[in-house]
């Protein structure tokens, strides 16, 4: 295959950026998006050009390291599926790719196709987490947990926090992650008790962070690798209320 | 009270905000259609129906400043939404593509202002009778006020009756995303509602643009007729 890749080159976060058209000949079609991104690098390298600067890591769609928008759409074409997951064999040869990297104001480019997610750990550092020791793991059944409650919680606990859900929202919202955050932890004994405090304060950190409010749009869903619902946005929305409206 | 207004000023309250004062929006089109509705009952009908309103007196001034305060409310946070979500992505998209987000939920601040705009026009036309005075004045020249002519000579006038079909559109496109996603906002969904509450939210949106664009229509098409002038 061969492609012609249209990538954000951007120096610094203070440089701007711009498109940058490379040529990306004799591709296999077997390999990955991010393994097609290598082979490209190698040859920048080869020419003594400056490869391109982008996030990986396990490389099997579990780790949340990899970004970019891909023809407009969060990690590619694919429903349900990291850019790492993503093969070229989607693409005929001839295509020209347009690769940005996740756009948010929270989300500050370092360089290329890179950008400082770091705004989302600080939203869980706000409150998403159980704020006493629960001990070790405990025996399988200790705590009984009805099967529908820790079905839910594990739907929540899918999200591997890569940012898909900001970068497709058109006013770059944080909500899908930040309510899957909450969820996964409000379903179950040990995250319950603190359901209402986590909601307030996480939100306030998500509009600290200079995220966008929710449009209830579902862009988000349609392009969450772990295909995460919005019903978790929903009971985010009603904890908030409840958070404000009840409590002392 | 601090604690209301912060925690109505966050993205979320503002988001409930959006959602209240919309569904009491929604509540008044309905009514407001249903009590329009009374055009095709004949003049006597209409016209009983129009001076009940005005006898309402004080009443109706409330109900007047009360739904002016929850437009301003909801178009208050719209601004605001909008404007935060311009500065949560500075930098745009080269190439950004719309995997399952509506068309009418891409455009809601578009079509609210159209709508917004709508309205004034709305009250020039029928309330203050700025727009087609002439025909405002002589619905004014008896005793009692004859507001079914009015209504019906205005939509025999063709741009007028166009404009109103137009308008009604938009907010049908306004609406169908609204209704729905005001249940989401408030937190009103659980996931086995979700798609009861869009084909809700679709029917009533559906309800409300057909039986307001009934009305022109049928005035344009001399269905609905001043008795007594042949057009």
């Amino acid at each position: 295959m061969n492609l012609v890749l249209k990538v954000w080159r951007q120096r610094n976060a203070e440089e701007p950026g711009q498109l940058e058209t490379i040529e990306a000949p004799s591709i296999n079609p077997d390999m990955s998006f991010l393994e097609m991104l290598d082979v490209v690098n190698e040859r920048l390298v080869a020419e003594n050009k400056e490869p391109i600067a982008y996030d990986h890591d396990c490389r099997e769609g579990i780790c949340g390291a990899c970004s970019l928008v891909i023809n407009g759409v969060a990690h590619g074409p694919d429903r349900g599926t990291t850019t790492c997951q993503l093969h070229m064999r989607r693409f005929h040869s001839g295509d020209e790719i347009v690769i940005e990297p996740f756009r948010a104001r929270a989300f500050p480019v370092i360089r290329d196709l890179v950008v400082d997610r770091s705004s989302l750990d600080r939203i869980i550092q706000s409150g998403g987490y159980v704020s006493v020791s629960t001990g070790g793991t405990p025996d399988a059944n200790e705590i009984p947990i009805p099967k529908r409650a820790a079905d839910v919680a594990m739907d929540a606990a899918a999200c591997i926090g890569c940012g898909a859900c900001v970068a497709a929202c058109k006013n770059a919202s944080a909500m899908l992650f930040v309510s899957a955050k909450a969820a996964h932890l409000a379903h179950i004994p040990q995250g319950a008790p603190e359901r209402l405090e986590r909601a307030r304060s996480m939100v306030a950190r998500m509009d600290e962070e200079t995220f966008g409010a929710c449009t209830n749009t579902s862009d988000c869903e349609a392009v969450c690798p772990k295909e995460i619902s919005i019903e978790f946005i929903g009971e985010l929305n009603r904890d908030f209320r409840q958070a404000l409206l009840a409590g002392r | 009270m601090n604690w209301l207004v912060r925690g109505l000023n966050s993205s979320i309250g503002t988001k409930y905000l959006m959602a209240v004062t919309g569904l009491l929006l929604l509540l008044f089109v309905i009514t407001h259609m249903v009590g329009n509705l009374q055009i095709y009952l004949g003049p006597e009908v209409f016209n009983g129906y129009a001076e009940m309103m005005q006898g309402l007196g004080t009443l109706l001034w409330a109900m007047r400043l009360g739904l002016l305060l929850i437009l301003l409310v909801h178009v208050r946070c719209a601004v605001k939404l909008t404007a935060e979500a311009k500065e949560a992505r500075p930098v745009p998209y080269a190439m950004k593509r719309s995997v399952a987000a509506s068309y009418a939920s891409r455009t809601m601040f578009m079509t609210g202002m159209i709508v917004l705009a709508f309205i004034v026009f709305h009250i020039l036309h029928f309330t203050t009778g700025t727009f087609h005075a002439d025909l405002y004045a002589e619905a004014h020249e008896g005793s009692h006020p004859d507001m079914y002519s009015m209504f019906v000579k205005s939509f025999h006038h063709a741009p007028t009756a166009i404009a109103y079909m137009t308008a009604m559109v938009l907010v049908g496109i306004h609406l169908s995303h609204g209704v729905s996603s005001l249940f989401q906002s408030m937190g009103f969904v659980r996931p086995k509602y979700r798609e009861m509450i869009r084909v809700t939210g679709l029917g009533i949106t559906g309800a409300i643009v057909a039986g307001n664009i009934s009305m022109p229509l049928m005035c344009i098409m001399n269905i609905v007729e001043v008795p007594g002038v042949s057009s």
